[in-house]
């Protein structure tokens, strides 16, 4: 059966790149004494899948991870035991069951949201300025570089929406394999319209969750499977 | 949430922050201001090398089971950092707490290798702690060093306060005891060393004075007061079954060099391989319990999270419980998907049928370590193992399926001859030859592969070979090019594949391996003229270290070029490993003659190990007659 945790990244864990968190989470669930299941062939490796590498040096409490384990075990009790199993600054949430047929959790994304906590020095007036500024315009021509070129993008259609509230912008962008906004690139808009430096703003970008093409939590796949938590 | 000794910043900048960050799984966290004493461990080489080995996690274990010790870990910091935290003036921290070296009671050095020795001094630097031991006042952590090299520890005697010679389960709790209530009674730091000078196996190197003939030769080792014993007993466990063993080893985030659950079967070693430091200085053979190994595997395993283990020991063959605990783990890895890997293994039917169970013939190679190409050469070192055994060893392979085969020897042994080197392409051809002829051409996969490496011998202290000389630089290249060329002019030269090692690295080695205390000032300058990482081969800067041997008044010839003479006073001396002098030279005179020393299971030659009362010395067994 397919299992899908909701996990953290916290203090120190934001310098380990996915690579490791992955090998970390094989580890975990042996740990946490989760059959798992295995690839077929030549050398067959655990199951195991996350919804959107996040870059390093960012904090989160919204990844999710896909797995294929043993039929048969109880939600609470692995969800009991990875908690148990895992590291301080990797916090272990939430898991549930995924019906079955349920698309894999990378193809699902299609956004993120963030939240940056502003400096506190910085007045609300010209952050709710710098913000409006940047909503209020139709499109946002950037370039961007690919692998092989420099390209124009326009990065509007890709913040679906921001707000200001509590001393941090919270928005939603565009993420995932069709379109994928990195916060970096709005904070360097928002820094430029606003006259904060850019990487004092860096270090605070914490994800928040993850949502699938329909704007939904990925951690919400219909009401009769709620989380256990 | 765990403080964080250096910025987002500087974390993004530097290459693998991960090596910085600690936090790993079952790293200990403890409050500080609930323990009493504050241990740093530190082997000095970066992260993902020093996370690898055994011994600190075995100590860590040791030290974070006392309440009133929290043991942390700290590796070198890359070059990259190193510029950093000196361009930014912040000091060395330690791994879990993050807070800076120069907080802690005691920093804790592994000596494993001879060209780590700059880089305990950058860690001191770094730390801000006074590279020498006579310039630290009360308020510096005391400085302890272990390990392999800490047999001769005289080079590094000026930076070290103390010294710990074997294994550290005997008497390091006594040694916290003895700091903690030196400490309550308000004693100094002296009192203290004096005092741990008393505790079996602690060597107080400021307690003892060297004094030299004209020549540069040792003419006495005296102990300066009462409290330091005019010999340091090397200490050991007696029964393996009896100690403690750490149950949730540190799993790194980043890869390391050893990326799995490390099975300790036994110490020491049976063979007596005449070139060999380990194989003395960890006598006698002790074996663990095949039970008490497999209820070992088991927690580990599961505390770990680990996908593979492997056993550790000198010398895996001739560990007597090896078939059982194979079985058992084959049969409980198999289904949980646990690789197992077994090095150190003699290549023969048994070793053969266990690895094709635990691995894929088809990626894998085979390893023998014939050391030397001639039976002659062998028989010198004695390395106990005949032609006949490696052709059988060989052939057998073939059949199972290997075509890949490596070899490593060594270069430059004691009256080694152009015919001994002529002697490894001449081995490695008609190991290619073999396989042509034993296995038929429509069962051949591929192309059989030979590949040999050589490294240059370096004479180590407490080995028969101790006495011996090494060679001038460019003797040591024109023997790699004579193996080599002659390696070329083979009939099957495609099948075959040659590589050596550099030579200037081992003669550093070799100057620091049976230095004196002279040496020390020579490390310190190394070290201050910008030498660090001497172990990373494109690291090393030789042009430096000569600078450093000049500038300083050491030839480099002295230690490296002068055959010892029999009576001569080493510096290592005063250090008794329980194998004796009289021995080794028994053993250097046997060698010069040709003659091989049976191996400790065959017949106890007495080295002097059986003074310790245990491991297989208490074996019944012929006894060999003594004769030099």
């Amino acid at each position: 059966m397919n299992i899908r945790i909701r996990f953290g990244k916290e203090g120190m864990m934001r310098y380990i790149g996915h690579l490791d968190v992955l090998r970390t989470f094989q580890k975990i669930f042996r740990r946490a004494g989760i059959p798992m299941q295995y690839s077929k062939g030549y050398s067959p490796h655990p199951i195991m899948s996350f919804a959107l590498p996040l870059g390093l040096g960012l904090s989160s409490e919204g990844e999710y991870l896909d797995a294929a384990v043993e039929d048969g075990a109880e939600p609470a009790a692995m969800l009991a035991a990875l908690k148990e199993a895992t590291a301080e600054e990797l916090p272990v949430y939430a898991l549930r069951v995924l019906p079955e047929k349920t698309e894999n959790a990378m193809a699902a994304v299609g956004g993120a949201i963030y939240r940056v906590d502003l400096p506190a020095e910085m007045p609300v007036k010209s952050a709710e300025t710098a913000l409006k500024a940047i909503l209020d315009r139709e499109s946002i021509i950037l370039p961007k570089k690919t692998k092989t070129r420099e390209i124009e993008l326009d990065i509007r259609p890709m913040i679906f929406w921001a707000n200001l509230c509590d001393g941090a912008v919270t928005m939603a962008l565009a993420a995932g394999s069709r379109a994928n906004l990195p916060p970096e690139m709005l904070l360097d808009l928002f820094a430029k319209e606003s006259g904060v430096s850019s990487e004092q703003l860096k270090w605070q970008i914490r994800r928040m969750d993850l949502l699938d093409h329909e704007g939904r939590s990925l951690g919400s796949l219909g009401e009769e499977t709620g989380w256990e938590s | 949430m765990r403080k964080q000794a250096l910025s987002d910043e500087i974390l993004m900048r530097v290459e693998k922050p991960a090596r910085y960050v600690g936090g790993e799984l079952n790293a200990v966290m403890k409050d500080k201001d609930k323990v009493s004493i504050r241990f740093a461990m530190c082997f000095p080489d970066v992260y993902e090398i020093g996370m690898s080995y055994l011994g600190i996690q075995i100590l860590y274990d040791l030290f974070n089971r006392r309440e009133d010790t929290w043991c942390e870990r700290v590796y070198s910091p890359w070059p990259d950092l190193d510029t950093i935290l000196r361009d930014k003036k912040i000091p060395l921290f330690a791994l879990e707490s993050q807070d800076p070296l120069k907080d802690f009671d005691f920093l804790g050095f592994t000596l494993q290798y001879e060209m780590g020795y700059t880089n305990i001094l950058q860690v001191l630097d770094l730390a801000g702690i006074p590279l020498l031991s006579e310039r630290r006042g009360e308020e510096d952590p005391v400085v302890i060093g272990g390990g392999p090299c800490s047999y001769n520890p005289e080079p590094l005697a000026d930076f070290f306060d103390l010294f710990y010679m074997g294994e550290g389960e005997v008497s390091y709790n006594r040694l916290l005891d003895l700091y903690k209530a030196n400490k309550a009674a308000g004693g100094s730091r002296k009192d203290f060393l004096k005092k741990a000078a008393g505790v079996p196996g602690i060597y107080v190197p400021c307690l003892y004075e060297a004094s030299y003939h004209e020549d540069g030769t040792l003419a006495a080792f005296r102990p300066l007061c009462d409290e330091a014993p005019e010999k340091i007993k090397r200490v050991i466990v007696k029964d393996l079954n009896d100690t403690v063993y750490p149950e949730k080893l540190i799993v790194p985030y980043v890869r390391s060099f050893q990326d799995r659950v490390t099975l300790e079967v036994m110490r020491g070693c049976i063979r007596g391989c005449r070139f060999c430091q380990a194989g003395m200085v960890y006598r006698p053979l002790r074996e663990r319990d095949a039970d008490w190994l497999k209820a070992q595997a088991e927690k580990m395993l599961r505390a770990s999270g680990y996908d593979e283990i492997t056993l550790s020991s000198l010398s895996t063959s001739d560990y007597t419980g090896l078939p059982v605990l194979t079985d058992y783990l084959i049969g409980e890895c198999r289904d949980q998907h646990i690789n197992i890997s077994l090095p150190s293994l003699r290549i023969d039917a048994f070793s053969l049928d266990v690895m094709s169970k635990v691995q894929d013939i088809r990626k894998s190679s085979l390893t023998f370590a014939p050391e030397a190409g001639t039976q002659r050469m062998r028989d010198v070192i004695n390395k106990g193992i005949t032609e006949e055994d490696i052709f059988r060893g060989a052939a057998e392979a073939f059949h199972g399926g290997w075509n890949k085969v490596k070899l490593y020897f060594m270069l430059g042994l004691p009256t080694e001859t152009d015919e001994d080197a002529k002697g490894i392409p001449d081995l490695c051809e008609r190991l290619s030859e073999l396989y042509f002829a034993e296995i038929p051409k429509e069962q051949r996969n591929g192309r059989v592969q030979i590949s040999a490496s050589s490294s240059f011998f370096v004479p180590k202290p407490f080995t028969p070979f101790q006495w011996a000389s090494m060679l001038p630089r460019e003797e040591y290249l024109r023997r790699a090019y004579l193996v080599k060329d002659t390696m070329r002019a083979q009939k099957n030269n495609k099948s075959l594949h040659y590589e050596y090692h550099d030579a200037e690295v081992t003669l550093l080695e070799g100057i620091l391996a049976r230095g004196d205390r002279k040496v020390g000032k020579a490390i310190l300058r190394a070290y201050e003229l910008g030498c660090m990482f001497d172990a990373w081969s494109e690291k090393c800067r030789y042009d430096l270290w000569l600078q450093a041997f000049a500038e300083t008044g050491i030839d480099p010839d002295f230690y490296t070029l002068r055959e010892r003479g029999e009576d001569e006073l080493f510096p290592w001396d005063h250090i008794d490993i329980g194998v004796t002098k009289a021995f080794l030279r028994r053993e250097w005179n046997r060698a010069m003659a040709g003659v091989v020393t049976p191996n400790c299971r065959e017949a106890c030659s007495g080295c002097g190990a059986a003074s310790y009362g245990c491991g297989i010395c208490r074996q019944p067994r012929n006894v060999q007659e003594v004769k030099a």
